[in-house]
């Protein structure tokens, strides 16, 4: 029995990508707005919109009660939470059972204790599954262990918030001197950033490679894995490009992966979808990291090379379906590679960028897939979250799926505000990138050649000179174009907080 | 024939672009001794398409604070176009430039690295300064001299304050057609 009708608790992209399946698969859309959010662009991809009365976001997009409440009074029967606000917030779902209506994700009780990290590094030793060496739960407010457990794994090491994400908080320390100011640094962020200042220590890897595998799980115990995404290229943290397949993995240590990850899922009675993130070093040996509860923001790349549809496959899943992914059948074709557009200024160390997008023209053609949730005339402040749009390519190979990205990059238009869209094409085209020499410190390491290439091209010298030769015809046309430029979007108003604030 | 006198964002110097109409919306553009032909097609309030040779390359444009952003072939760069040479103060010799490194943020400055009147390197670091836990050093954009320091360090700063200002020889920027990277 499909569900008739589902509430996105979510807005932005992904809240225009779910909308888009859930019709296609004749199911209605609720979808919600805040007061100053009618011309948010979700809403025009919903059968109907539901006002979240209040003006800060723990009042309107965090509150789970009232997001429960506005599903129950407008009859939908289940509530997707994309990825971002509560979706790994435990309070939602339990939120979802008390107003009977069903969730789109795991089990309160699972999605807690996977996303406490030293909880779910507990179910992977359960699950006999290889773990970071590094600091036990019973340790978290323990200085003088911690201490001693550091050396015990040996420098450098990295000190984690337990009720933290998206990497945030996380603190490298190179030296024992440096130890004793970086956990008191550490435990106060801790406290400021989740309310909670237990932290726990990891041996830090030195060029780890970062591979997730996509979880696939219904509600009758069958659970696959989707196989693994490579995700080595972040900054501080954040990921900037995702491609698969991980090119180095052999066969072997593909499956080996694939089923330590399903094996931490049937461990942790996970279902819906859900992603397990390891690191594998330089010797090739994984080691799980943590899981992530929800669907992903790269998730597109899955889509391309298994030819499926995540959020159709998690409504089936929620609704009761069988989900028939037989381990065996399931084969990926090809490879994806996606690229995230952000908000940022790479000449001013990725300061976020703000303004009014004034031209947006993204790239299309055979295999290459934008998901966006932007239009000329959006507002970008730094309220926001500075993903503008994912860029997704698919190709035959790797080397077909890079030229085709460097192409769809260079045809993406993108006027306004300050992005990473060059840099992404310097990124791409970086022969250690197109040797697949990936690792989490790849930015870091190759950031001089990364550098914008200075000078300005001959034909844009041949625009200006043109628009600079009948100044007076320009004018005419600029004082058209600004007249007509006010921005109209007054999400700008509502004031300090920022979307998507916990992990991705 | 016009001159166009053109200044990319981080430069000091301008580059002198002669500029003759030969019919309607085509152009004959010199720049140095190279010269192209050029055709301006469907120009509209924030887009056209410029024809160069037998190429015909889609350009946008947007125009804000004096300055016009152009993206062409997936590049998007800042220039401020002028009728006359820019001038410092009128009556100065146009050679003799000055720029202001403005804050990106509003912050706190943490450290200065540069002294008033000596001479600095591109890229070379002249103060930090931080904000929203977010340290970030800025930098000398090319050779220059620095003219006058605003600020110190400790300071509290607003995004767009001017916090040094860089004096140097500008000048005509010698480039040609053909010659960038």
């Amino acid at each position: 029995m499909m569900f008739q009708k589902v509430l996105i608790a979510n807005r932005g992209e992904i809240a225009i990508r779910i909308a888009k399946t859930l019709h296609q698969m004749g199911i209605a859309v609720a979808a919600l707005y805040t007061e100053t959010d009618e011309h948010a662009l979700h809403l025009r991809y919903a059968d109907e919109a539901h006002l979240l009365p209040g003006t800060s976001l723990a009042e309107t997009y965090l509150d789970a009660k009232k997001i429960a409440g506005i599903a129950k009074a407008c009859q939908a029967e289940a509530i997707h939470p994309g990825y971002g606000f509560l979706s790994e917030n435990p309070s939602l779902p339990k939120a979802c059972q008390e107003a009977e209506v069903a969730f789109i994700g795991p089990d309160p009780d699972v999605l807690r204790r996977m996303g406490d990290k030293l909880l779910a590094k507990q179910v992977a030793i359960q699950a006999g599954v290889p773990i970071i060496p590094g600091s036990p739960v019973e340790m978290s407010s323990d200085p003088q262990a911690l201490k001693q457990k550091a050396g015990e794994i040996g420098y450098p090491i990295l000190i984690k918030p337990t009720a933290g994400g998206g990497g945030k908080g996380v603190h490298l320390i190179s030296h024992e001197s440096e130890f004793d100011a970086a956990l008191l640094t550490a435990q106060s962020e801790a406290k400021s950033s989740f309310g909670d200042e237990r932290v726990f220590i990891e041996k830090c890897l030195l060029r780890p490679r970062h591979i997730e595998v996509q979880i696939m799980a219904d509600l009758h115990g069958h659970i696959s894995h989707l196989f693994e995404r490579e995700c080595s290229v972040q900054r501080r943290y954040q990921k900037i490009i995702e491609e698969t397949p991980a090119a180095f993995l052999t066969p072997a240590r593909r499956a080996l992966m694939g089923h330590d990850a399903v094996k931490i899922a049937e461990a942790s009675g996970y279902t819906n979808a859900g992603t397990v993130e390891f690191l594998v070093d330089e010797a090739g040996s994984h080691y799980f990291l943590e899981m992530n509860a929800r669907l992903q923001v790269e998730h597109p790349i899955t889509e391309m090379t298994l030819r499926t549809d995540l959020v159709r496959l998690q409504v089936e899943a929620a609704a009761g379906k069988e989900l028939s992914l037989l381990q065996i059948e399931l084969r990926p074709l090809g490879h994806a590679i996606e690229c995230r557009i952000y908000a940022e200024n790479p000449d001013l160390q990725f300061l976020p960028a703000t303004g009014i997008i004034r031209k947006y023209i993204p790239p299309d053609g055979p295999n290459i897939r934008v998901d966006g949730g932007i239009l000329e005339g959006t507002v970008i402040s730094t309220d926001y979250d500075p993903l503008l749009a994912k860029l997704i390519v698919w190709g035959e190979s790797r080397r077909e799926a890079l030229s085709r990205m460097s192409w769809a990059l260079k045809h993406f238009v993108l006027l306004g505000v300050t992005t990473n869209l060059e840099f992404l094409q310097t990124l791409v085209l970086h022969p250690e990138f197109q040797k697949g020499e990936l690792h989490t410190r790849f930015i870091e390491e190759y950031s001089a050649d990364l550098k914008c290439v200075a000078g300005v091209p001959d034909e844009a010298i041949l625009v200006a000179a043109c628009l600079g030769h009948s100044p007076s015809k320009q004018r005419r046309l600029v004082d058209e174009s600004a007249a007509t430029s006010i921005p109209q979007d007054p999400w700008s108003r509502l004031g300090a907080w920022r979307l998507n604030a916990h992990g991705i | 024939m016009t001159s166009v006198f053109l200044k990319s964002e981080n430069e000091l110097s301008f580059m002198q672009v002669e500029v003759q109409a030969t019919l309607p919306n085509s152009y004959k553009i010199s720049l140095g001794d190279n010269k192209q032909d050029v055709k301006l097609l469907e120009l509209g309030k924030d887009s056209g398409v410029l024809q160069l040779g037998r190429r015909f390359l889609p350009f946008y444009y947007w125009r804000e604070e004096g300055k016009i952003r152009i993206w062409i072939q997936g590049r998007i760069c800042s220039l401020e176009i002028f009728e006359t040479p820019p001038r410092e103060k009128p009556g100065a010799d146009p050679s003799d430039q000055s720029f202001s490194i403005t804050s990106p943020m509003p912050g706190k400055i943490l450290h200065i690295h540069a002294q008033t009147g000596s001479s600095v390197q591109a890229n070379q670091p002249l103060l930090v300064m931080e904000s929203m836990k977010l340290e970030m050093t800025l930098s000398a954009p090319f050779t220059a001299k620095i003219e006058t320091i605003f600020c110190k360090e400790g300071d509290l700063v607003e995004m767009g304050q001017v916090l040094i200002k860089l004096s140097g020889h500008g000048g005509k920027f010698e480039k040609k057609f053909g010659e960038t990277a």
